[in-house]
């Protein structure tokens, strides 16, 4: 089920993961959700939607004037909202990523989630980018366990 | 007096195999992933450049009016390319985009651009006084509390 209103996301990961292997591979989630919203792209690797003035698929006038530009919406003006993102220890097999609970961050990171931009909720404005597919993560921890093989082999 | 005697072979030993896993390659890989990302926000989303190792942030060398008009009528431009005559090093965004890590092992961790045209850029910003691909001091301590997480992180899950 996809995530749509927090601000931790729990990821199913194989129950053999542990120490650095389990660490590096939830970094690894953060950087690839972190490089798809920069690339402006919902979960499912497509624009934001729906597309037109204030909905979630451009930025309102005022800000895209501020900005430069009304789309794509890439979520990142300092980028700290989205550096804010970190690594939770999670369950067995199990993998937190998200926000700390309380900090501005986490409000901003809210406020696109939800739609809300302190108001609200509005789903015609959301922008739910803290997900990912069961399929990206299982690329990514096939990748991972690739490179270290590669790495071995080469020492 | 009384006098105890410590066995220390045993403690350095431990010690030693710490040492091993807290400057294992994946690890000083995760270090260089986590200075990219600090020097590509700092120049794109900052304009600002760093002049030597662990130096000062500052401001990146504005472009002349010549080159400032050229830019704004190229098209297909990256959306995040500086206005007026302010320098984000972002044109097409290739280059900052290009940085992988080079070497990663045990000692220094050595960063730079992935083809050869990008490496040509990025010499030639340095030497015409738009060094951007040096960590402040700053960004030094930063990347140190990363670092301190991540083991952290590794020693939890552990």
């Amino acid at each position: 089920m996809r995530n749509r209103t927090g601000t931790k996301l729990r990821i199913k990961v194989p129950k053999e993961l542990k120490g650095i292997d389990k660490v590096e591979i939830g970094y690894r989630i953060i950087d690839f959700i972190q490089e798809r919203t920069r690339e402006g792209l919902n979960v499912y690797g497509r624009p934001w939607s729906p597309k037109n003035e204030k909905s979630a698929g451009k930025y309102t006038k005022e800000y895209a004037k501020e900005k430069g530009y009304s789309d794509p919406v890439d979520l990142e003006d300092t980028g700290a909202m989205l550096d804010a993102i970190k690594y939770f220890k999670g369950k067995k097999g199990e993998i937190i990523v998200g926000y700390k609970k309380g900090t501005k961050q986490e409000r901003k990171a809210e406020g696109n989630i939800i739609g809300s931009y302190g108001r609200a909720p509005n789903p015609r404005k959301a922008r739910p980018f803290l997900d990912i597919l069961q399929k990206d993560v299982n690329k990514i921890v096939k990748d991972y366990f690739k490179e270290l093989e590669e790495e071995e082999s080469e020492d | 007096m009384a006098k105890s005697s410590i066995e220390t072979k045993s403690v350095k030993r431990y010690l030693e195999k710490k040492l091993k896993r807290i400057s294992s390659p994946t690890i000083m890989k995760r270090l260089g992933r986590e200075s990219i990302k600090l020097i590509k926000k700092r120049t794109r989303l900052q304009g600002q450049g760093v002049d030597r190792p662990e130096g000062r942030a500052s401001k990146l060398k504005k472009v002349t009016e010549k080159y400032a008009k050229r830019r704004q009528a190229i098209k297909g431009k990256h959306r995040k390319a500086a206005k007026g005559r302010d320098s984000n090093l972002t044109l097409t965004g290739s280059m900052l985009d290009s940085l992988y890590i080079i070497q990663a092992s045990r000692g220094p961790i050595f960063i730079g651009n992935n083809n050869k045209l990008d490496s040509i850029k990025t010499a030639a910003h340095h030497e015409k006084g738009r060094p951007y691909l040096y960590l402040s001091r700053k960004e030094m301590v930063e990347i140190l509390k990363r670092y301190d997480t991540y083991v952290k992180n590794i020693i939890s899950e552990s």
